[in-house]
């Protein structure tokens, strides 16, 4: 049983009474656990690392998007689909000796995702006949975004990581018409220190807000053995805390238990959990800032997401006249519709989310108005001028125009505004 | 653009209902206790936003317009009665650091409370910055509570919002709809307030108070810490803790939600609670109360959390063994109303027929990855679990039970969280736990409690280890003997 109320008469070395010095020992080994089960499988101590292997950007091959070499780098543009994709010269290595990507450029915040894609050739049995290498399909793994560090990527524990690697392609989504510029990719062989900054490289990583980043936010170490944050922050201060609960036990005759050791322990890593969320919020501060700051409501909204419904409710908010103008809103989007009822508001939208897209047609009264936003079942009968939905629903309707005289507004082609006759 | 004038509406809009609310505390709680300062400026701010939203209520229900000079005319006259009191008599904020002088601390604890300070400071910063650039971001923000706020503030009143069947009876004359007509208004009226006095409805400068609703989280949160017993830096420390959980900051950068509001109200109530149940002052009990009163007000749960100060109660004022049989009591009850009950009968803003109540066991999973595994909120479930053991492990060897207030704050937080993982596990809601859409909202509405019980788990942690150490008998109660916490120059031993 352990002896709670031990008597401290053993004399002690001042120096063995700061309780810093058994805070710093408790971290190490903390650190330590965190080697252990992150770092070390990762690192093939026994072999000799060969050299890494590194492209310099100009000697890539674009297979997608435009690129035009500028010394030994590539400035990339990406296509109108948002993509570019190059491609290594390669004449084959072996992927378990080569296990840290880094790629070297600017710009790369401005992308949305990268995607690491790659062949591998098993190499025949020495035991059994076969007749020719086995080559794998194309390979896929998506990197996480880059972090607060140069972009360095562990690919140990990427499933298909291993074997000849004889093709070898690194394709990038962003905004359409983005340029980036590379400077090199490198594959290097997994040392403890390289392992380290792969880790903390990707300790830290932000995305732009979505709309899911309101539900949770969880942090994940793609490819990694303990596979979120958390986990490996509570390996950190569980190994710290059990080190310096041994050592207390061990020593409670000369040691009494210091508060400050636990706390400023569990204080740490609580602290190496907030660092890089907090780092990920500057990084969503400044993208606010360059999207919003310095402008007007109205640029606010027309640099939004949801550009394009501001815009066509802008545009037919004259038709509408004074608030409140009952508007329904017929749509199979979601977003689209949520977001089109919220712009119209003080007017008197309505729409029924979870429900069919338009109510019976003797719910509607003339003077209503019907906004049609695309996908839609609601469709426009031009000869009968009818607005027509499920089970031969129909009203007679004209499309409005935003302007007396002008075209009948269409918004960016998400929709249409009607009348309800 | 946020002009100079915008900026001058925005901080009378945020600070009148707080000057109101700071005035009124501090008339109320008592001169001498330790973070009484932040304990003022922190309840002030809560009791400031529910006077003005309940001051809205009142002057539309007498049928009178929710213009600018309208609503201003009662709070400015509540708050030129408090100024005129307090300068008639007068009585002291209190200090700073909560009855503890800077030169008393030791350097590092100075360095490192200021360090902490600084970081929930630039922190609070920053999200003024993001909350004032970004227009409405987040789903049901525009989807049901936004939506009420650009009406009212276009119409100056209070017009019903019904839901969709109800709107098309009426061919929606006089009434509007959205997505759940039926939620507590607290929220929407504040971003009314916030049009009313900007002159228009910006939809980024009227969630401004949700930057100043975690501003004043820290504050009470300090208060009530050092008043726990906590020393200046323990006390800071779990301000920061408060101030960076993810689940809290997501929430703030991204405002116009209302589970932030229901937690910090929530955390409000059950930290005045403790003090109540400890020192019975009646100003506690009146803090508590109009805190955990507001909680339906904000959110249709909040009536639930209301309910979950029944078990704390009963345990703070009967035996136990009383206490416990009147709770078996209410779980046989509670159970044998959800059998029996007819199906449509409402609870809490949802029929029993759509909550569909049985185990949804595949839910527990990712409830505990929400509190254990993803970084929503830091450590704060380990911590509260290794406390929990440590202090129930400490409790058996010792042969000590809980303190009375312990107790009754663990009996409130146990009832809520049990309802919770009720809500997660036996409804429909389980779809929201398994795709993580609702359980991190939910429980953001409990989590800045549980922090303040981990607060208090702590420190009765510490108290008896410390004086158990030393050979002392622990005191029945948590006394102040933790207030020297972290401090060298009495550390235990």
């Amino acid at each position: 049983m352990i002896d709670l109320k031990p008597r401290l008469h053993n004399w002690m070395p001042p120096l063995l009474r700061a309780w810093w010095l058994w805070w710093a020992l408790a971290l190490g080994v903390g650190l330590w656990a965190v080697w252990l089960v992150e770092l070390r499988p990762r690192v093939d101590a026994a072999a000799l690392p060969p050299a890494a292997l590194t492209w310099d950007g100009a000697e890539m091959r674009v297979l997608q998007g435009t690129g035009s070499r500028d010394g030994p780098a590539l400035a990339l543009r990406l296509n109108a689909k948002g993509r570019a994709t190059v491609r290594m010269p390669t004449a084959g290595f072996a992927a378990g000796q080569h296990r840290l990507l880094r790629l070297r450029g600017s710009r790369l915040d401005a992308l949305r995702g990268m995607r690491l894609i790659w062949q591998t050739e098993t190499p025949p049995s020495p035991v059994f006949r076969s007749r020719a290498p086995e080559q794998s399909p194309l390979l896929r793994h998506e990197l996480a975004p880059p972090g607060w560090l140069a972009p360095t990527w562990d690919l140990g524990t990427v499933t298909g990581w291993r074997d000849t690697v004889t093709v070898l392609a690194l394709a990038l989504r962003g905004p359409p018409g983005q340029t980036v510029v590379i400077r090199a990719l490198s594959l290097a062989p997994a040392t403890t220190a390289g392992a380290a900054q792969a880790l903390v490289a990707q300790w830290g990583y932000w995305l732009p807000w979505s709309q899911s980043s309101i539900n949770f936010y969880r942090a994940d170490l793609p490819g990694r053995v303990l596979g979120f944050r958390v986990p490996v922050a509570v390996l950190f201060v569980a190994a710290a805390l059990a080190a310096y609960g041994l050592l207390w036990l061990a020593l409670r005759r000369r040691l009494p238990f210091d508060w400050r050791v636990a706390g400023g322990i569990f204080l740490l890593g609580w602290v190496a959990l907030d660092a890089p969320w907090q780092w990920s919020l500057w990084q969503q501060l400044a993208a606010t800032r360059a999207d919003y700051a310095g402008k007007s409501d109205r640029q606010k909204a027309l640099a939004g997401l949801d550009a394009g419904v501001y815009r066509l409710i802008t545009d037919v908010r004259p038709a509408l006249g004074p608030a409140p103008a009952r508007v329904f809103i017929a749509t199979g989007s979601e977003y689209l519709g949520l977001r089109a009822a919220y712009h119209l508001y003080p007017h008197n939208p309505y729409w029924p989310r979870g429900r069919p897209q338009l109510p019976p047609a003797h719910r509607l009264r003339s003077g209503d108005f019907v906004l049609v936003l695309r996908p839609t079942r609601v469709r426009f009968d031009a000869q009968a001028g009818e607005l027509v939905w499920r089970r031969g629903q129909r009203v007679a309707a004209e499309p409005v125009a935003a302007e007396p005289g002008s075209e009948p507004t269409a918004g960016d082609g998400l929709g249409r505004l009607y009348r309800v006759l | 653009m946020t002009t100079a004038m915008d900026t001058l509406r925005v901080l009378a809009a945020l600070g009148l209902p707080w000057l109101l609310g700071a005035l009124a505390v501090h008339r109320l709680v008592a001169p001498a206790l330790p973070g009484r300062r932040a304990l003022v400026l922190g309840y002030g701010f809560l009791l400031g936003v529910l006077a003005l939203t309940l001051c809205m209520r009142a002057l539309d229900h007498l049928g009178l317009p929710l213009r600018v000079p309208v609503v201003l005319a009662p709070l400015l006259l509540l708050t030129l009665a408090l100024g005129v009191l307090q300068w008639w008599r007068p009585r002291a904020f209190g200090a700073a650091l909560g009855g503890v002088g800077p030169g008393t601390l030791p350097r590092w604890q100075r360095l490192l409370m200021a360090l902490l300070v600084a970081a929930v400071a630039l922190r609070l910063a920053g999200f003024w910055l993001e909350v004032s650039w970004r227009p409405l971001f987040p789903w049901d923000a525009y989807m049901h509570w936004a939506t009420k706020a650009k009406v009212w503030a276009e119409a100056q009143a209070l017009l019903p919002f019904v839901s969709y069947d109800d709107w098309l009876a009426a061919d929606g004359a006089g009434v509007y709809t959205d997505n759940h007509p039926d939620y507590p208004i607290t929220t929407p009226l504040l971003q009314t307030w916030m049009a009313l006095l900007l002159g228009r409805f910006d939809d980024a400068l009227v969630n401004l108070p949700w930057v100043a609703l975690l501003g004043a989280a820290v504050l009470l949160l300090f208060a009530q810490a050092r008043r726990a017993g906590a020393g200046p830096l323990a006390a800071v420390v779990f301000c920061y803790l408060l101030a960076s959980m993810p689940m809290v900051n997501l929430q703030t950068a991204l405002a116009g939600y209302a589970d932030v509001f229901l937690g910090v109200f929530y955390l409000a109530a059950v930290a005045a609670f403790y003090h109540w149940s400890q020192t019975r002052d009646w100003r506690d009990g009146l803090l508590a109360l109009a805190c955990a009163a507001a909680c339906p007000l904000i959110k249709n749960e909040g009536l639930f959390w209301l309910l979950s100060f029944g078990p704390a109660l009963a345990v703070r004022s009967l035996p136990w063994r009383w206490s416990l049989a009147l709770l078996a009591s209410a779980v046989a009850l509670g159970v044998a109303a959800l059998l029996l009950a007819p199906a449509d009968t409402s609870l809490a803003g949802h029929t029993l027929a759509r909550l569909d109540v049985h185990l949804r066991a595949e839910a527990l999973q990712p409830l505990l990855e929400s509190w254990f595994v993803h970084a929503n909120w830091h450590l704060l479930f380990w911590l509260l679990a290794a406390l929990l053991a440590a202090s129930l492990g400490l409790a058996g060897v010792m042969r000590r039970a809980w303190p009375p207030s312990l107790a009754a704050v663990g009996a409130a937080l146990g009832t809520a969280v049990a309802l919770f993982l009720v809500l997660f596990l036996f409804t429909g809601y389980a779809g929201g736990a398994m795709r993580h859409t609702a359980d991190n909202r939910i429980m953001l509405q409990l989590a800045p409690a549980l922090l303040f019980f981990c607060l208090l788990l702590w420190l009765w942690v510490y108290q008896l280890s410390a004086k158990t150490v030393a050979g002392e008998t622990p005191a029945p109660d948590g006394g102040i003997g933790a207030r020297a916490l972290l401090d060298p120059s009495q550390s235990p031993g």
